[in-house]
């Protein structure tokens, strides 16, 4: 974990009472952050390392999403403007406080992010898979959380249902970036 | 624990692998040049083939490549027939040891593809080969070689001896006595004494009076230098030498029974070697032993090293290059405080001593990643005799500058575009003999490869001479696929057509062949070449040949760079692609033909905006500067904002995301200014000078 800096030193949220049920539903972390009002969340594991923003080097030629490059210890790691990636008016003048440096196999990218919340648990009960909102939904959002809600022996959700967190699927919003 | 133990395996493989693929290469440069006629060296190659093969096949048993153990059986048992001169070198056994290399590199290679079959099959076809043609030797009663001398020679010494009867060589007789301790050197000094023209046959100790740390040798050899000669060069710190008398000279004597006497021989004497003599035995023994086992000592005065290791070398020397430009500021910055001056001298004398020996450093570095052009070349020359095959084509293949030296990765990365460019030549340049005869050429055609260092570049060319390439059927095939507007052939140069093989796309002959076809075109060749920050030129003419000429830095590591400003960004421009920068001037601008030049010394010097070209926002500078640069034969003039000096850069690859964004060769970390993009003026000059690519394909599509 030594090598995945600002990581360890962010909050994990309490885990709610653990959910009743035969099954004991699997249990994930995911990376909290926000763009604009909205929260959102990716993967622990896909996560390397939040740097503080550095100083962006601009690609010309490159799509309106890509921010910039930066170094990283001696490798060049390409960085998205994940708001305009999704869909969002970008950054203004391409700064954020933070990136998040995301690996998705193929390559390390960087995520500009505007803060950094904390580390959230969440059962798989508490996901609603993008697959069966419906075609609406883009292919880079996983789907879509709901943290506060806890199901009793009935089956029945109660709690918070409008503490919604947006699960990125790092792959897929990576790809988008093929130019 | 079990992922380590994977480790260490894969380790011991990539090993093998290695040093498997070094003796592959020499065995194919071997047959190459048996290939091209050894004449007297022939032997001697057929011998280094033997042991090469044999320590492959020792080396395959005990890292468990089955495979590549079966087909080194079935070779050495082919070389070894060669050696006996059972089977004489001919272009069927020729052909069957090239494929022998073939089948090592494909099984040597990545590719786990199962050739079991194709294995057999091979290795019955070299025992098909190996049994056929017995030679018999010539008798061997020319000469008084004692019955028993003859019984403990070796087959292959047998056949040696054969030969050189055959060929009405004198043979000799020396004695001589060699201190135990360096009797191995001794014995190598003695055969490379003997040769040429002459060759030692073989040595027999015998058990003599002399010391006890001394061995006496009897030794056989044959020369066509005369004995007082012979005296000289091979028994001048003592010894005997004599001729072995012809059989007719020696009275007639009945044979000794044999194994009765062990009795040292006699001056004038031929030879004895009994089998009770038990030193003898034991030394004999030991020298077969030492043959049989495989040799780790082949390549003894090389390291092979990871080139992920020297990358990462030449990163710390990158770092150490941004460290000791931080010192150097902090140096100018204690200059301006008169009571820090004289620290400040002392920091700048030390600096200055710190730059020399980083600048050596990294030369060293350098330095071991360059490797000789003529291991590429001897594959590609095994392509070369393999296409002219299949074609049907006979083809002189000329080689010069094999010991120009490039990085290795470069080498690596430049294989497969080299061996492009050859095979089609070879395919499509070269005429069949009979063509050649009827265009009054000679029969065989010439495949050339020359290569150089240019500055900081090398050059390697490709030339043939062929049938040259049609620039109107060129252009006609490009019309055809759309690939540029059917009005603008009339409009194009001959070096516009020609350039034209090179569009995406694009390819000549219309029933694909086996060999360059493929659907892999030009624009390969040259994608891969410019990957490399090189070019691809072509010249050609009908019916006298073709020539391509590629272009490479030496190195890819670490670059001097010019960096320049552009509105507010800032890149890097490779020094060795910098002709010279100037001050721009916008009076000085022409309009010719829709484009901005200058004239820079009675030469058009087209323009390019870099400002404009990357659409990047901002006003200019009122003041603003021409950079030259070059690409092969063409010159660009880059405007940008301002210079801000040179700079060592370490250059890096962008992530594959960005990979196909066009312009950029990579970005450099300029320490504390961050990040540059580093210009590809390949790239670039291909894109703004190249109509063919952007306004005759808009205009074909529009």
């Amino acid at each position: 974990m030594s090598d995945r800096h600002g990581i360890g030193e962010l909050p994990v949220r309490p885990t709610p009472v653990p959910p009743a049920g035969a099954q004991g539903p699997t249990l994930y972390e995911y990376l909290v952050f926000s763009l604009d009002a909205e929260k959102y969340a990716l993967p622990l594991r896909s996560v390397r390392e939040l740097l503080r923003a550095p100083k962006l080097t601009r690609v010309p030629r490159a799509p309106a999403d890509i921010a910039g490059i930066i170094s990283v210890r001696g490798n060049i790691t390409t960085v998205v403007d994940l708001k305009i990636r999704l869909g969002l008016p970008g950054f203004v003048d391409r700064v954020s406080p933070r990136i998040l440096m995301v690996d998705v196999g193929s390559e390390i990218f960087g995520f500009l992010v505007d803060e950094v919340h904390y580390v959230e648990r969440i059962h798989d009960n508490q996901i609603e898979y993008a697959v069966k909102m419906g075609s609406e939904f883009s292919h880079h959002v996983e789907g879509v959380a709901r943290p506060g809600l806890i199901y009793d022996d009935a089956g029945v959700a109660h709690g918070d249902d409008d503490d919604i967190l947006i699960l990125l699927d790092p792959v897929n919003v990576a790809e988008m970036s093929r130019c | 624990m079990a992922s380590q133990d994977t480790e260490t395996d894969e380790a011991i493989r990539e090993e093998f692998l290695a040093e498997a693929q070094e003796i592959v290469e020499s065995l194919s440069r071997d047959l190459l040049i048996l290939d091209q006629g050894a004449g007297d060296g022939t032997v001697d190659l057929i011998n280094d083939l033997f042991r090469g093969v044999h320590t492959l096949k020792g080396m395959a048993g005990m890292f468990g490549f089955d495979q590549v153990g079966t087909v080194a059986h079935s070779l050495e048992n082919l070389l070894d027939e060669l050696r006996l001169g059972r089977v004489s070198v001919g272009k069927d056994v020729l052909d069957v040891l090239f494929e022998g290399v073939e089948q090592f590199q494909r099984l040597l290679s990545p590719d786990k593809r199962d050739r079991s079959s194709e294995i057999d099959a091979y290795a019955n076809t070299i025992t098909r080969i190996a049994m056929s043609s017995p030679n018999q030797g010539h008798p061997l009663d020319v000469y008084a070689i004692d019955p028993k001398v003859l019984s403990v020679l070796t087959e292959y010494e047998e056949h040696r001896l054969r030969t050189n009867i055959r060929e009405d060589i004198p043979l000799y007789r020396l004695e001589v006595s060699y201190p135990l301790s360096t009797i191995d050197v001794a014995l190598e000094e003695l055969k490379a004494r003997a040769k040429p023209p002459g060759e030692i046959i073989t040595y027999l100790p015998t058990v003599g009076e002399g010391d006890d740390d001394r061995i006496e040798l009897e030794v056989l050899l044959a020369s066509r230098k005369d004995q007082d000669q012979l005296i000289q060069e091979l028994a001048r710190h003592g010894g005997k030498l004599l001729p072995v008398p012809m059989a007719e000279q020696l009275p007639t004597e009945p044979p000794a029974p044999p194994s009765t006497d062990t009795l040292p021989p006699e001056d004038n004497t031929p030879l004895v070697m009994g089998p009770s003599d038990t030193l003898a035995g034991e030394i004999v023994s030991l020298v077969e032993a030492a043959e049989d086992a495989p040799s780790f000592r082949l390549h003894g005065h090389t390291v092979r090293v990871d080139i992920r290791k020297l990358d990462h070398l030449m990163h710390l020397v990158g770092e150490l290059a941004l460290l000791r430009g931080s010192l150097e500021q902090m140096a100018d910055r204690f200059r301006r405080r008169p009571e820090l001056r004289s620290v400040a001298g002392e920091l700048h004398r030390v600096n200055r001593y710190f730059e020399r020996n980083l600048r050596d450093l990294q030369g060293g570095i350098l330095g071991v990643r360059m490797v000789p052009l003529g291991q590429l070349f001897d594959r590609v020359a095994r392509g070369v005799r393999q296409v002219a095959k299949e074609r049907e084509k006979e083809i002189s293949f000329v080689v010069t500058g094999a010991e120009t030296e490039l990085d290795k990765l470069l080498v690596e990365e430049l294989s497969d575009p080299l061996m492009h460019l050859v095979r089609n030549c070879v395919d499509h340049g070269i005429e069949r003999p009979q063509r050649r005869e009827i265009a009054g050429k000679g029969r065989v055609g010439t495949l050339a490869v020359n290569a150089y260092q240019k500055g900081h570049h090398v050059v390697i060319e490709i030339e043939d001479d062929g049938a040259g390439i049609d620039t109107d059927r060129v252009a006609q095939v490009a019309v055809r696929r759309a690939l540029i507007a059917e009005s603008a052939p009339d409009e194009m140069s001959r070096e516009e057509k020609l350039a034209l093989i090179f569009l995406p796309g694009f390819s000549t002959l219309d029933e694909v062949t086996d060999t360059s076809g493929r659907g892999v075109g030009m624009d390969v060749v040259k994608t891969n070449i410019a990957r490399l920050g090189g070019v691809v030129d072509v010249q050609s003419e009908r019916g006298t040949g073709t020539k391509f000429t590629i272009t490479l830095p030496i190195t890819l590591a670490i670059i001097r760079a010019l960096v320049v400003s552009v509105r507010d960004e800032v890149f890097t421009v490779p020094l060795t692609a910098v002709r010279e920068a100037l001050s721009y001037d916008p009076a000085m601008v022409h309009s010719v033909d829709g484009r901005s030049v200058i004239s820079l010394r009675g030469v058009t010097l087209p323009l390019c905006f870099l400002g404009d070209l990357f659409d990047l926002a901002g006003e200019p500078s009122p003041r603003q500067f021409v950079v030259v640069v070059e690409a092969g034969t063409r010159s660009l003039g880059i405007v940008v904002d301002g210079l801000s000096g040179q700079k060592d850069v370490v250059i890096k690859a962008f992530g594959e995301s960005l990979s196909r964004i066009r312009g950029f060769a990579g970005a450099s970390d300029l320490g504390s200014g961050g990040v540059a993009l580093v210009l590809d003026i390949p790239g670039l000059v291909e894109e703004v000078l190249t109509p063919t690519d952007h306004a005759l394909l808009k205009e074909a599509s529009g």
